[in-house]
């Protein structure tokens, strides 16, 4: 698929005020993503793949970690919040991080990263399996599928607020009025079955 | 679905942040901003609705009585 054939795949507004959002979840999201990264093991000196990656907050957290050895690209088919990435990484002088604009499907690479990983994208899109298929291709034999993605239905607000049940029912509704799965992550795994075999691991 | 995509050795982990306090009680509200557009686009909910679920919950992130997860995360 050509890059400006991309379609619009994600549900919640892109751009500038998209950008504000996602900087807000990444700061709240801090603490899980470090203890994330640590379970997977980044080190220096590491290529990794950052699918969908929005405005690049965890992107340049990796290339921090893989220092000047290693690399990480970001990709996202948002122009706009690519442009806000680089600056950041500019802003932040991490110069081992690329932003390129391609589709999460897209399969450019092939084992190439010892990391692929994307958050919070797959269950907005109608065709999750050819994104994970591109992301294993994109690892090199034995490297690590990172997935992050949510059970919108187990958000809640204590004290139940009538309001907050609705926003929870119109995104969900809204995600899958576009194809995607609020649910997907969960129905993924409730098929894994934990057996270990040599390979990709995730 | 992962093992058919070639990934052969699975972990798990969950994990729901929830707010008293703080920004991270926003996060509600303002991805509800930020659909807002899609979600007239899609028929979903009007102007009206919308706003007035915004405000409800600028309000409920604001009382310090009120806990506001982010959705859980796998």
């Amino acid at each position: 698929m050509a890059q400006s054939d991309a379609p619009h795949r994600y549900a919640i507004r892109g751009g500038k005020e998209g950008k504000k959002r996602l900087d807000l979840l990444a700061r709240v999201m801090l603490p899980t993503t470090m203890q994330l990264i640590h379970r997977v093991g980044l080190t220096s000196g590491m290529k990794c793949l950052d699918v969908g990656c929005g405005g690049g907050h965890v992107a340049i957290l990796m290339a921090r970690i893989v220092g000047p050895e290693g690399r990480v690209i970001g990709t996202d088919t948002d122009a706009e919040i690519l442009a806000l990435a680089r600056e950041d990484a500019e802003a932040a002088q991490v110069t081992n991080v690329q932003f390129q604009q391609q589709d999460a499907c897209a399969a450019l690479w092939h084992e190439e990263f010892d990391v692929a990983y994307a958050r919070f994208l797959l269950s907005h899109l109608n065709e999750p399996e050819n994104c994970l298929a591109a992301m294993v291709k994109a690892c090199l034999r034995g490297g690590t599928i990172v997935i992050e993605d949510i059970d919108f239905a187990a958000s809640f607000c204590y004290p139940t607020c009538a309001p907050y049940e609705r926003y929870k029912e119109r995104y969900q509704e809204l995600v899958q009025r576009r194809g995607g799965d609020p649910k997907y992550w969960i129905k993924i795994a409730s098929h894994v079955t934990p057996r270990r075999y040599p390979g990709h691991r995730a | 679905m992962l093992r058919r995509a070639g990934i052969q050795d699975t972990e798990l982990n969950v994990v729901q942040p929830a707010h008293i306090h703080g920004e991270g009680k926003l996060m509600a509200p303002l991805t509800m901003s930020r659909i807002s557009d899609a979600l007239a686009a899609k028929g979903l909910a009007t102007e009206s609705e919308v706003q007035h679920t915004l405000t409800e919950l600028n309000h409920a992130a604001a009382d310090s009585e009120t806990v506001i997860s982010l959705p859980r995360i796998f």
